[in-house]
């Protein structure tokens, strides 16, 4: 990957992350009361925030004033979270849920703790109950990896949690479609803990990756499906040695508006700020996810010298 | 009474798929199979055109079952009337503007006239194989090519060689991924046409790497009517049923 790409790379995550910054108070939670019940009302984006945010102050590759605007807005969500509260009564309520503990991983990532939280987790990650909820298998690859980062779980096999996805019965790689692609997406970000550990990716799925990876990602840039594209990036990111074509990130460069704003697909964008933050602040999530994760890996990881 | 009159490119087309019909048919005599017995091949000027279209593909049946190739073949009869009637473009297989859609149908031309002359030589009828072929170079594009190899999917015949068949085999992976590339755009003809070079690469002893059965069979079941897809399916299932060598 050559330098012009990276430059590519970088400014896409840089205006990104500058449009979450500007954004986020449409994301705040509101001042009355918020149901506990609803997994999918405002806090999930501060949820994918901090997720976006931990992971450029893990990585450190960002300038300064990147580094701050994350520190800022991780920061911040974890005061609207209350500290953890938040997350820590809506796990008191509903004690099979994940999503406290997937959220809170992201939290403890960029260096927040919450004691209740850390006692429960330890302790609902020893019930063969909560190890046995129903979901998906990528999800369950998700609550695996929060466990791994708070320090909370027991060792699981890592190998079996795989094998039971998609991505690890050696799929035909002609049926994926839009769901599938990013349940595939996930379980490689977890397996890898959004590639921090890239060894953690079994060698027949990198192998199996390498090859179609590309593929895919050439199929939904051409549909304009940004956001599965982003993801299709960061799971690049996640592999040995990156296999995408590196002209996708000039392709997303000329979609991104001058505000950073990176749209989802090709639909038209609203006007009204508030419905433009809901509608694309995932897709701002992932570019600077992608982008973070390209140029780290670029700079300090195995294949920094192609 | 047909309501309106077919254009000469819907008579050529329609032409093509009797004659691709006709090629399974034929497929299914040599095999032993009791099957109705194979359509004319027709020497109208719309079935010599599809015969040109057709090319190698008419003598498909003929290759895979290992059958001698003779003058007396219908096929054969058909396609030098129609190297008669339509000569070939530039031998030099670049075309006046060097395009590779020009290119591909210079290959066809060579592989349609290298059987031909195995049934029948003739000294007039002279298609030297084109010296553009579009092998990868490094930095080459797996989309472009593969695209373009499924325009050459007539050449997928077992006893046909040439550099492009060399470079098949030496680009499995390239012609995998633009196989699955159609199949997620649904474009399910030219995924049928890569599939060949792959089931080609098989009964060479080359690995693929996509399952070639049921990526045929699927097409099969979702791929619609038309016969000159089936009939890049049946050569592909037979080369990817043979032992790789």
């Amino acid at each position: 990957m050559n330098g012009a790409v990276l430059s590519t790379a970088q400014r896409i995550g840089t205006q990104a992350l500058s449009w979450l910054h500007d954004s986020a108070h449409f994301g705040a939670l509101p001042a009355t009361t918020v149901d506990f019940a609803d997994p999918d009302n405002a806090y999930k984006p501060l949820g994918e925030t901090a997720l976006a945010t931990s992971l450029v102050l893990r990585e450190g590759v960002g300038r300064p004033a990147e580094l701050q605007r994350s520190r800022e807005l991780l920061d911040q969500a974890w005061a609207q979270l209350r500290h953890g509260d938040f997350l820590f009564e809506r796990q008191l309520r509903h004690p099979m849920v994940t999503d406290p503990v997937e959220t809170y991983a992201h939290f403890v990532r960029g260096g927040h703790r919450h004691a209740g939280l850390d006692r429960i987790a330890e302790h609902l990650s020893a019930l063969a109950s909560t190890r046995a909820v129903e979901m998906m298998p990528n999800r369950r690859l998700g609550v695996a990896n929060a466990h791994r980062v708070i320090g909370s779980g027991r060792p699981r096999n890592w190998a079996e949690l795989a094998a039971d996805t998609w991505l690890g019965a050696s799929p035909e790689p002609w049926m994926i479609d839009w769901m599938t692609g990013y349940n595939m997406t996930h379980t490689v970000f977890h397996l890898t803990d959004w590639a921090a550990d890239p060894d953690g990716l079994p060698q027949p799925l990198a192998a199996y990756l390498q090859t179609w990876l590309p593929v895919w990602a050439d199929v939904w840039q051409e549909v304009a499906q940004w956001d599965l594209l982003g993801e299709l990036l960061i799971v690049d990111a996640c592999l040995p040695e990156p296999v995408c074509d590196p002209r996708i990130w000039e392709r997303l460069s000329q979609v991104q508006h001058p505000s950073g704003l990176l749209p989802r697909d090709a639909e038209p964008v609203t006007d009204d700020p508030r419905q433009a933050f809901k509608d694309h602040e995932h897709t701002a999530v992932v570019a600077v996810i992608a982008s973070t994760l390209t140029l780290s890996r670029a700079l300090g990881g195995t294949w920094s010298a192609t | 009474m047909s309501v309106y009159d077919a254009t000469p490119e819907e008579e050529i087309s329609q032409a093509a798929e009797r004659m691709a019909v006709r090629a399974l048919a034929v497929l299914e005599a040599v095999e032993g199979t009791d099957a109705p017995r194979p359509d004319p091949v027709g020497a109208s000027k719309p079935d010599l055109a599809a015969a040109r279209v057709i090319g190698a593909d008419l003598f498909a049946p003929y290759q895979l079952a290992a059958v001698p190739l003779c003058a007396e073949l219908e096929e054969a009869v058909a396609l030098a009337q129609a190297f008669q009637l339509f000569s070939a473009p530039d031998p030099s297989g670049s075309g006046a503007d060097g395009s590779t859609a020009a290119s591909a149908v210079a290959w066809r031309d060579w592989a349609a006239a290298e059987l031909l002359d195995r049934c029948a030589p003739d000294p007039e009828r002279v298609v030297p194989m084109p010296d553009r072929h579009l092998v990868p170079e490094d930095d080459f594009h797996w989309q472009e090519w593969s695209g373009w190899m499924a325009q050459l999917a007539p050449l997928a015949l077992p006893g046909l060689d040439s550099p492009v068949h060399e470079a098949a085999q030496r680009h499995a992976r390239a012609l995998a991924r633009g196989t699955v590339r159609s199949m997620l755009r649904r474009d399910y003809r030219t995924a049928a046409r890569t599939a060949r070079w792959l089931a080609l690469g098989h009964s060479h002893g080359v690995h693929s790497p996509v399952d070639l059965a049921p990526l045929l069979r699927h097409i099969r079941l979702f791929g619609g009517p038309s016969a000159r897809t089936a009939l890049d399916l049946r050569v592909g299932e037979r080369l990817s049923q043979e032992e790789g060598l």
